[in-house]
């Protein structure tokens, strides 16, 4: 039971970790990728898909 | 061990066991970007290094760390969150070294965390059982040219996909066809030319 | 009365997933257990009851805790809950109903993947009530459901010509909707890949061509309906002309 919840918090740790990294990195300029492509897209959980919409 | 194993363990995995049409994983990135070839290309480059570095790495986790422990029960919460951590690495990696890279694969490395086709062919290669049959080490090897396969075959797939597409943009469907109704008639079409190449290995 | 307005929005939070913006047929989301475990109506079904148990779980806990996750981690803690909630439903399965987890396979822990659930948690649950986000995870999942059970019951009224029960879901009892009477004009092809992506095509292509239908009928009808106001005003405007004129 215990290392089961070690690995779990350890992984979320690292996952939480990663993703903060990644978000404070900020994106190269002029590099944001073109709505055009992102269009036909259906994926609504995507980062990209929300930004989009609340513009 | 031969090295014929990994061919057909890559040969399997690309055209018998095609990702999208066989074993039905990925099919809504297959659908999605699929309207234009460079889309599609974007796309099967970004899968294709996340599938073969997550089957690595979630093969290690599997191996060395939830069977000693007994834990397997928790591997889907690992397996998950392990393959979004790497996504992360990957894009504030691309972000720093390449503005160019970035442009070219940044929109679809998001898309890849709610993916089935990695996690599912990181579970596929657990179930495979293909530690039991290779050892743990060697199994290592052919999973990961199993992944590489697999993602070769998405490519494949998603590039001829979405070259069809670009040309029934053109032709004269009924309206009620129109978009993804017919796409997917084509679809089931190409599965079905796939079924011709069971049994070649 | 407002009361009465509020239950109706409620209730429209409910069942706008089952059919108006059913997660399969109108928004494509979730294809992939859609075309892989829908070889039968039963397995469709018993994928539609775990993702019913899960969307509705996940949209509960992701409301409840809304106040209290930060902004800047609010998908890896998305991702989290419903990672929770499949690996529960995996086991659950497991020791509930094995014939039904072997015939899942892998798409039980895939369920985590699936674009619907994360879509739903970030785009209505973490800004609703947990009331509401409950119904709309139900209604929607409940939509998802009705779809599955639609595809999974015609591929396999297409390939073996009956409908069994009670073979994959732990019922108790055995049998078939449908007699084998259609059974020598089955085709095997249905219950393979291909079948599959050609029978949600047709099934889309049938729903956008009664969707034009209606929207073709609503159209017809409202420019009768402009018509007739039209006359109206202009018989009005004629009367009035005429008694102004006698007067």
């Amino acid at each position: 039971m215990w290392p089961a919840i070690a690995t779990v918090f350890i992984i979320i740790a690292l996952y939480l970790g990663t993703y903060l990294l990644n978000r404070r990195t900020p994106q190269p300029v002029d590099a944001a990728p073109s709505s055009e492509a992102c269009e036909s897209c259906m994926n609504y959980s995507c980062g990209f898909k929300q930004r989009m919409e609340e513009d | 061990m031969s090295p014929t194993v990994f061919f057909v363990a890559i040969v399997s995995a690309m055209l018998i066991n095609n990702v999208v049409l066989m074993r039905f994983l990925g099919v809504c990135p297959f659908l999605g970007v699929s309207k234009k070839s460079e889309t599609a290309i974007g796309m099967s480059a970004a899968v294709m290094f996340v599938m073969v570095v997550g089957s690595i790495l979630t093969y290690l986790l599997y191996y060395f760390v939830l069977e000693p422990f007994e834990i397997t029960y928790i591997s889907t919460i690992a397996f998950i969150l392990i393959i979004a951590s790497l996504v992360q690495l990957v894009e504030m990696f691309i972000k720093k070294a390449s503005k160019k890279l970035y442009k070219a694969l940044g929109i679809y490395l998001p898309l890849i965390v709610t993916n089935c086709a990695i996690l599912g062919i990181a579970e596929t290669n657990i179930r495979e059982g293909y530690a039991a049959e290779y050892g743990v080490g060697q199994g290592m090897l052919v999973a990961t040219s199993s992944a590489f396969g697999a993602a070769l075959g998405f490519a494949l797939v998603i590039f001829a996909f979405s070259t069809i597409r670009e040309r029934l943009e053109a032709a004269d469907v009924p309206t009620a066809w129109k978009g993804i109704p017919i796409s997917l008639v084509v679809a089931g079409i190409m599965a079905l030319a796939f079924l011709g190449l069971e049994g070649i290995v | 009365m407002a009361k009465k307005k509020k239950d109706a929005g409620k209730l429209s939070v409910f069942t706008k997933g089952l059919i108006q913006q059913n997660p399969i047929f109108v928004f494509l989301l979730g294809l992939c257990p859609a075309l892989a475990v829908t070889s039968s109506l039963e397995t469709g079904v018993g994928m539609g009851i775990l993702v019913i148990f899960v969307l509705t779980a996940s949209n509960i806990v992701v409301s409840l805790f809304k106040n209290f996750i930060p902004e800047e981690i609010k998908i890896p803690a998305y991702i989290v809950i419903i990672a929770t909630f499949v690996t529960i439903v995996d086991l659950g399965t497991e020791a509930i109903s094995p014939p039904l987890y072997d015939s899942l396979g892998i798409f039980i822990p895939l369920i985590v993947a699936n674009c619907l659930i994360m879509g739903r948690a970030t785009s209505f649950a973490s800004q609703n009530n947990v009331g509401r986000s409950a119904l709309d995870g139900l209604g929607m999942s409940l939509g998802f459901g009705l779809a599955m059970a639609l595809i999974g019951a015609t591929r396999e009224f297409l390939a073996t010509g009956e409908l069994a029960y009670g073979v994959y879901l732990p019922l108790g009892f055995e049998g078939s909707i449908i007699g084998l009477e259609a059974a020598p004009f089955s085709m095997e092809v249905f219950v393979g890949p291909a079948g599959g992506f050609i029978v949600i095509g047709v099934w889309l292509a049938i729903f956008n061509a009664i969707g034009q239908h209606r929207q073709h009928r609503r159209k017809i009808a409202r420019d009768r309906w402009i018509e007739k106001k039209k006359q109206q005003a202009a018989e009005r405007k004629r009367r009035k002309a005429m008694e102004g004129g006698s007067a």
